[in-house]
């Protein structure tokens, strides 16, 4: 479980992660964060228009998985959707 | 008088019904079709929801203010304890991943999504119906 004082070492971890990424033709960025109740949320939005879903969807996934084999098993990639509102910029 | 598992269940109709021609409409019904059929795992262990709220909150819900309501995410790995750990790591992701497609669907026209996207999340929604 992560605690805020994890927060920004997860959060670089994953913009290194984003970057590889990217590096694949897969585009995400991270928008935002929030840590509760033992929980790390991070947001990311799509950096370009036409990739597919399916490939942002499984980034993320791969993006908790590699997180939780370097010991941040409480840590939550989130679609950035309009209703969210409040977070901490990252 | 319905139940989560027969909203689970004509969802689940519907994303199959959807799969070949209504590819966004598809991966609508596929989560919550999903979504669906963990929530009536959740209420048959005895989880409690949320006040005003019939089901948990989706996961792309960030908790706010003073009322903590944990998502569907947590609630899986925190109480669906009788799954051996990699259904618990398992379930988690195939929701979070349906959550998101379902979001592509709906809220994000510029990105693609075809036939592929509905076939996989019929795929995922499929398993979490008969897998858990």
């Amino acid at each position: 479980m992560p605690n805020e004082n994890d927060k920004s070492t997860i959060v670089d971890r994953v913009e290194q992660l984003l970057t590889a990424a990217n590096a694949r033709g897969v585009h995400l960025r991270l928008t935002g964060s929030r840590f509760d109740d033992g929980w790390l949320y991070l947001v990311v939005e799509p950096m370009q228009k036409g990739e597919r879903a399916s490939q942002h969807a499984h980034l993320m996934t791969e993006i908790e998985r590699t997180l939780q084999k370097e010991g941040y098993d409480q840590v939550l990639l989130v679609p950035a959707v309009p209703e969210h509102s409040g977070l901490t910029d990252v | 008088m319905s139940t989560w598992f027969d909203v689970a269940i004509d969802s689940r109709k519907a994303a199959n019904e959807l799969v070949r021609t209504r590819h966004r409409s598809c991966l609508s019904r596929a989560y919550y079709a999903a979504y669906a059929k963990v929530t009536d795992m959740l209420v048959k262990k005895g989880v409690t929801m949320p006040d005003g709220r019939e089901g948990p909150p989706h996961t792309g819900h960030l908790p706010t203010g003073e009322a903590k309501q944990k998502g569907i995410r947590q609630l899986i790995v925190e109480k669906l304890t009788e799954f051996d750990p990699k259904k618990r790591r398992a379930l988690p992701e195939l929701i979070g991943e349906l959550y998101t497609l379902r979001l592509y669907g709906d809220y994000r026209p510029s990105q693609q999504i075809d036939a592929a996207e509905a076939r996989e999340a019929v795929s995922m929604m499929t398993t979490v119906f008969e897998n858990f």
